[in-house]
Formats: structure tokens, C-alpha cells, sequence
């Protein structure tokens, strides 16, 4: 009898899991929007572009986008939705996009609907628009979709040793950290290519610089402790034109006085190989001589670079969160009035210990 | 006295306190800790664990001096009336601790999992698989309780995920935080450990109960590991503040696993958490039942369906995060205040008692 009862009541159990009114999303049923993009349209109207791709029956992938005006960017769904013929879904965004002037106003406010959604993972890839992100969506590239071309672009690159690390969460992390301003690339279109233009540097989550293409090894290595595959080139005496790649760099911070008006040197070494070496002839290498070259050239752009940073108020290499984790009295005032003034050197070493397949 | 053949080994102890410390809990204890602690609170995990041993501790002295359940021990020290009054709230806590960790499992999975998931047939379910593990008696909860910790390990692994993202340097610099600061964030975190006063209800069905109590210890410590594994990680991967926004941050640690298979892995995380909750919700509601039992003499069966449909109706009441976070609190208090500051004074209470009886012999 009592066996009876246990088994009528697993049955029960099984069978009311059908009654739990449960939303059931079809893949062929639902549109997965892979990318979007938010325009200024004035004051307080975003224009919002969603892409999503349909696939065709002969193996190839077609991009459709949607456009709309709204202020809340969950009511744009909505209204997105009154043009879609099967409804969207966003867990499986790969991008956003966000324009030159928004971004400039600032993004935090259309970040919350990013990050308050469960179904948003945090690996999707924020970036500015140079330009209308309408435009950018709206293209054809080769034959995938479009969001996840978008998202490979920027991900290959940062893999690559090209641009730092960037995603939703690292940006939050940035907006968020006392001592540290997040990044994002910036990307535009030039003649119809899609390119990495430039990094854009934000104060919390304002718009306020770009670092140019030159740099972006440089800011790398600056900002991560530790990265690899970061290259270098530079000219020496007008004619020797070499270009070199790292195995490996560290990053160290020598902070003597932290929170007080005290230097702070940034020790950068840099194990490296040679990736190419043109001199007009093959001569015997004078790695020490290259070796030498490198570091005043890193030296030279790094302090520039930092300058640009301190001139804007910003701290993109987490300059900050090393003085915080080394001070028992930090103070983000004191020190968002300190940052600016305080002198910070970056001592380079390049280590060259190969020099590829010939000598 | 229990059956022997009721009775369950010692080492399952472990199991019994370990599971019923983790809970709903572990998924959003971070940020309650970290707004007192900072990148301190690493620190008062471990403070935490070690009074909630000293309490484990001061529980075997209790037990192993009176050889019977808390109910009885209330009842011989106080007399029937006032002993049986004092039962009552501990069934009240143990009744509460159920709804809140039933509540708030079932607000998770309506946040991130099914926004418009029927909460009277879920919550419906849970109760009629508890009411199905419980007709087993105390050693098949004892069961689910090893199942319970053992099949959900696994997901711990999912955590290393977010070590790509993880500064470990926001650890430094260590104990910048006042004591008063730290006391605080010990009491938020002991909060995370609670739940191991069922212990006062199924000492005596434990075989060797008195040597029991090392085991009761690993189970503890156990717990206290993995709430420093998560707590050093979740220090590291997101800045303070942006921590403050974040409710479940465990939860939030998971958003960015990525796997070939899987986009997002919450699903398959919140889902494995059912075995988790249950060996919870399946010895509380049992303690509950077994303390009813000892103060009134009714079957055990018949008390166990009241019991659970007042949790039914609790958990369906207690919905929205005010109302959770409320309940929450008047748990956690309660909580605190019967296991930190009752247990203790019982305990002495009870060895002068012992002494001016031995004494009129």
C-alpha cells in the first residue's frame, strides 16, 4: 500500500512539471538579435538598430536589421517587436555598439539594460561607432552574421596581441573601479571595410579621448600585467627598419610614497623576438644597439601617453588601483586631485632573445 | 530512545552539517558581507567558521550530557509547559529558515531562469517531493543530504571560468577594515551558516552520537572552504561597487562562462541547485516535524502535512523582493540570537542543574 502511494505521488510530481506554464522559446519560432546599436537622435531619443540573421536555404546567412526611436531601450523591443514577425530575443547578442555622440553623453544608463538581463552574458563586446551604428549594421559582411563578425573583428584582435582586453563586464569593472577608467575600440568604416580605427578612453562611462592605432601594442602591455604577442616596430637611422614581437612581458609598479606627491616609475620588461629586420643588406644584427632603440621609443610614447591620460583626467592603466592596493589610506578625492600632477615614469627593458630562423 | 535501526553512521554528519549550510545563501552572500567587510571579507568567512565551531562545539557538550533532543532537554531543565514553549520557537525557526530558503530559490529561478514561471505549482512540487523523501524517515534525508553535496560538486569547477577576469591584487591591502567593521561582516556572514541547529533535533539518531562531533567540524570547515574559494574570486573579479549592484553575485560569476555547448550556463547551474535546496528543505521541515512530535503527542505523518502546507502557503505569500529580503531578516535575527546567545546560556544553565542535582544525591 505505501509502495503504491510513493509511486501514484512521483507520478504526481512528474506530471505536474507540465503545469508550470514554463516559456517554451523555439529556435525556428524566435529571432536572436546578435548585434545592436544606439543612435542619438536629440536629447533624450535613441535610435535603435537591431541585426539578427536569417539563414537561407542554401547555407548562407542574410542580415536583417530593425530601426526604431524610443527612450527606454527595453520599451525599443517592443516596439521593434510590432515590425518583427517572430519575436526577439537577446541572449544571444554578441555586440553593442554605441555612437560617437552617445557615448560622449555618456553610456552607463543604457548599459543597466545590458547588465540587469539574465539572459545578456557578460562576454558581449561594447564598442564605439565612428559614425552611425545604423550604417555599420546595416552592411553585408562576407557571409556570416553580422554580430558575431562584429564580435570576432574586436575578439581576434584582442587574442591577436593587437588591443587590450575589453568586454561588458571588464567595461562595468572600469566604470565601477575607483582607480581605473574602462576602455572600448572604436570602430568605423572606411570605404566600405570594416577597421579598428582607435581605442576610445572614458572617463566612468563618458567618451573623452582615443588612442591611434601606433599605440595600441603600447597601451596594451601597459594596461595587463602580464601579455604576450604584443609587436613593436620602429626605424633606426633612417634606412634599418625593424619590427619586433613578445614572447612575454611584465608589468611592475614601484610606488614609494603611495597617496602622497611622490614619483611613481613603471617598469615594463619586454622578452621579445625579432619578427623582421630590413637594413638594406644582410649584416651582422646589433641587438643591443635595437635593444636600446626600443626602449627609448617605448619610453618616449609611454610618458607621452601617460601625459595625454593625466591631461584628461583619466586613468585607463589603473594607475589608481595600484596607489589603493598599496595604502592603507586611500581617498578617491584626494587622489582624483593628486592623479593629475603627480609624475609618472615608464623605465622600459627590452630583452631580445631570439631573432626567428635567421641570424 | 530511536530505533537502532533508525539510526544513521557518524561520518554522515558531515553530509547532514555541510548541506544544510549551503543553501540559497551561498548565491548572493558576497554582497551583504562585502559592504562592511570591503576586501577584507575573506577574513570574516574564516572568523565566521570559527565560532560557528565553537557553537558546534558547545551543541556536543549540550547533547552529549543529556543524550536526548532539544525538545526533552528544554523539557526536563524548564518543565513540561515552559520546556514545550521554548520548542515551539525553535520549530517556529526551523519552520521560518524552510519558507525562507524555498522563497527565495523560487525568486531566483523566476529572475533568471522563467520569468513567468507558476509559482503555486512549483513551490507545489518542491513540497510534494519533500513530503515523498520525508515518508522515507530520517535516514533516507540523511541519504539526500550525501546526494546533495556529492552531484552538485561539479559546478564548483565552473567558477575557475571568471580566474581570466580575476584581480587578485584587490585582496591587498589586508586589514584596512576597523574591528568594528569586521565584527559586522562576521555577523552578516555567519548568517551563511546557519541552519546546522538541526543538529539539537537528530543527535539522537546518530549511532556513537558523541563520535560524531569531529565530523560535525570537516562538515564546517568544508562549508567555510567553499565560501572562501567564491568570496576570494568574487574580491577579484568585480570592483567594489560594482559588487554593491549585484544581488546574486554568485549568479553574476556565472554569466561569463561560455561553453561550445552552452551560451549560458546559469541554467544549467540554477537547475542543478534543486539538489542543493532539497536535502535543506527536506531536514528542516523534518526537524520541525520530530519537534512537533516530541512536544505534542500526534503521528508524526499527520504533522508533517500541516507543516508543509504552512510552508506552502508562507513561501506563496512571501513573494517580491521586499517581502523576501524582510523575512530574510527576521530569519537571519532569530537565527542568530537562538544559536549565538540561547545555546550558549542553555548550555551553562544546564551544567549548573547537572551540578546541584548531583549534589542532593
Amino acid at each position: 500500500m505505501k509502495k503504491i502511494f510513493q509511486l501514484f505521488l512521483l507520478a504526481v510530481i512528474v506530471f505536474l512539471n507540465g503545469c508550470m506554464n514554463i516559456d517554451t522559446q523555439i529556435l525556428d519560432e524566435i529571432q536572436l538579435s546578435s548585434a545592436t546599436g544606439y543612435d542619438l537622435v536629440d536629447e533624450d531619443q535613441y535610435e535603435v538598430t537591431v541585426v539578427y540573421p536569417v539563414y537561407e536555404s542554401g547555407g548562407g546567412v542574410k542580415n536583417k536589421t530593425l530601426t526604431t526611436t524610443d527612450n527606454l531601450s527595453k520599451e525599443v523591443r517592443d516596439k521593434l517587436n510590432l515590425k518583427s514577425e517572430k519575436p526577439l530575443v537577446s541572449g544571444k547578442l554578441e555586440v553593442a555598439l554605441y555612437s560617437r555622440e552617445l557615448a560622449e553623453k555618456g553610456i552607463s544608463l543604457i548599459l543597466d539594460s545590458l547588465t540587469r538581463d539574465p539572459s545578456v552574458g557578460s562576454n558581449v563586446m561594447i564598442g564605439v561607432a565612428d559614425g552611425s551604428t545604423k550604417e555599420i549594421l546595416e552592411q553585408q559582411y562576407g557571409e556570416t552574421d553580422n554580430g558575431i563578425f562584429l564580435s570576432d573583428l574586436i575578439e581576434q584582435n584582442m587574442e591577436a596581441g593587437v588591443i587590450p582586453k575589453t568586454n561588458l563586464h571588464l567595461f562595468m569593472y572600469g566604470n565601477y573601479a575607483e582607480g581605473l577608467d574602462p576602455i572600448a575600440p572604436i570602430i568605423g568604416l572606411s570605404e566600405d571595410e570594416l577597421t579598428l580605427k582607435a581605442i576610445g578612453l572614458f572617463d566612468s562611462d563618458r567618451l573623452v579621448g582615443h588612442v591611434d592605432e601606433k599605440d595600441f601594442s603600447l597601451l596594451r602591455v601597459l594596461m595587463e600585467h602580464k601579455s604576450k604577442r604584443d609587436s613593436f616596430s620602429l626605424e633606426i637611422n633612417d634606412h634599418e627598419k625593424v619590427s619586433i614581437s613578445s614572447m612575454g612581458t611584465t608589468l611592475n609598479y614601484k610606488v614609494s610614497n603611495p597617496m602622497e606627491m611622490s614619483d611613481i616609475t613603471i617598469h615594463l620588461k619586454i622578452k621579445a623576438y625579432i619578427r623582421e629586420y630590413i637594413d638594406g643588406g644582410l649584416k651582422k644584427i646589433k641587438k643591443q644597439q635595437i635593444e636600446k632603440a626600443f626602449e627609448k621609443d617605448i619610453k618616449e610614447r609611454g610618458d607621452a601617453l601617460v601625459k595625454q591620460f593625466q591631461e584628461l583626467g583619466i586613468d585607463p592603466l589603473g594607475v589608481g588601483e595600484e596607489v589603493r592596493t598599496r595604502s592603507r589610506n586611500w581617498d578617491v578625492k584626494k587622489w582624483d586631485d593628486l592623479y593629475p600632477e603627480i609624475s609618472i615614469h615608464i623605465v622600459p627593458e627590452v630583452n631580445i632573445t631570439e631573432t626567428g630562423v635567421l641570424e | 530512545m530511536v530505533q537502532k535501526e533508525e539510526q544513521v553512521s557518524p561520518f554522515l554528519v558531515f553530509f547532514l552539517i555541510h548541506a544544510i549550510q549551503v543553501g540559497v545563501g551561498i548565491l548572493g552572500f558576497q554582497r551583504i558581507v562585502i559592504k562592511s567587510g570591503g576586501n577584507d571579507s575573506w577574513i570574516a568567512v574564516i572568523a565566521a567558521a570559527i565560532i560557528v565551531s565553537a557553537v558546534i562545539f558547545i551543541l556536543y557538550t549540550l547533547l552529549n550530557r543529556h543524550q536526548m533532543d532539544i525538545i526533552q532537554i528544554q523539557k526536563k531543565l524548564f518543565g513540561k509547559y515552559i520546556g514545550s514553549l521554548f520548542g515551539l520557537i525553535w520549530i517556529m525557526n526551523w519552520i521560518l529558515l524552510t519558507v525562507t530558503v524555498l522563497s527565495s530559490f523560487v525568486e531566483i529561478v523566476e529572475v533568471w531562469v522563467f520569468s513567468t514561471i507558476n509559482i503555486y505549482v512549483f513551490a507545489f512540487i518542491f513540497i510534494l517531493l519533500t513530503y515523498y523523501c520525508l515518508t522515507g524517515g530520517f535516514r533516507v534525508v540523511a541519504g539526500i543530504c550525501v546526494l546533495g553535496t556529492i552531484i552538485p560538486m561539479y559546478l564548483y569547477l565552473t567558477f575557475l571560468f571568471p580566474l581570466e577576469h580575476t584581480h587578485l591584487r584587490n585582496l591587498l591591502p589586508i586589514w584596512n577594515h576597523s574591528i568594528k567593521e569586521m565584527g559586522l561582516a562576521t555577523r552578516d556572514m555567519s548568517l551563511s551558516y546557519l541552519g546546522f541547529s538541526s543538529l539539537l533535533m537528530y543527535y539522537p539518531y546518530i549511532k556513537n552520537a558523541k563520535s560524531s562531533q569531529k565530523w560535525a567540524h570537516f562538515g564546517n570547515i568544508l562549508t567555510c572552504l567553499i565560501y572562501l574559494f567564491l568570496m576570494v574570486i568574487t574580491i577579484g573579479y568585480f570592483s567594489e561597487k560594482q559588487l554593491s549592484h549585484h544581488i546574486w553575485a554568485t549568479l553574476s560569476l556565472w554569466k561569463i562562462v561560455e561553453l561550445p555547448f552552452v551560451e549560458r550556463f546559469e541554467y544549467i547551474g540554477i537547475t542543478s541547485w534543486v539538489l542543493m535546496i532539497l536535502p535543506n528543505i527536506c531536514l528542516l521541515v523534518w526537524a520541525a516535524a520530530e519537534g512537533i512530535g516530541k512536544v505534542v503527542n500526534i503521528k508524526q505523518k499527520k504533522v508533517l502535512l500541516i507543516i508543509l502546507l504552512i510552508v506552502y502557503i508562507l513561501t506563496i505569500f512571501m513573494s517580491g523582493r521586499e517581502r523576501i529580503d524582510m523575512m530574510n531578516n527576521v530569519s537571519a535575527k532569530l537565527g542568530l540570537f537562538l544559536l549565538f546567545v540561547y545555546i550558549p546560556v542553555l548550555s551553562a544553565y544546564s551544567f549548573v542543574w547537572n551540578k546541584l542535582k548531583e549534589k542532593k544525591k
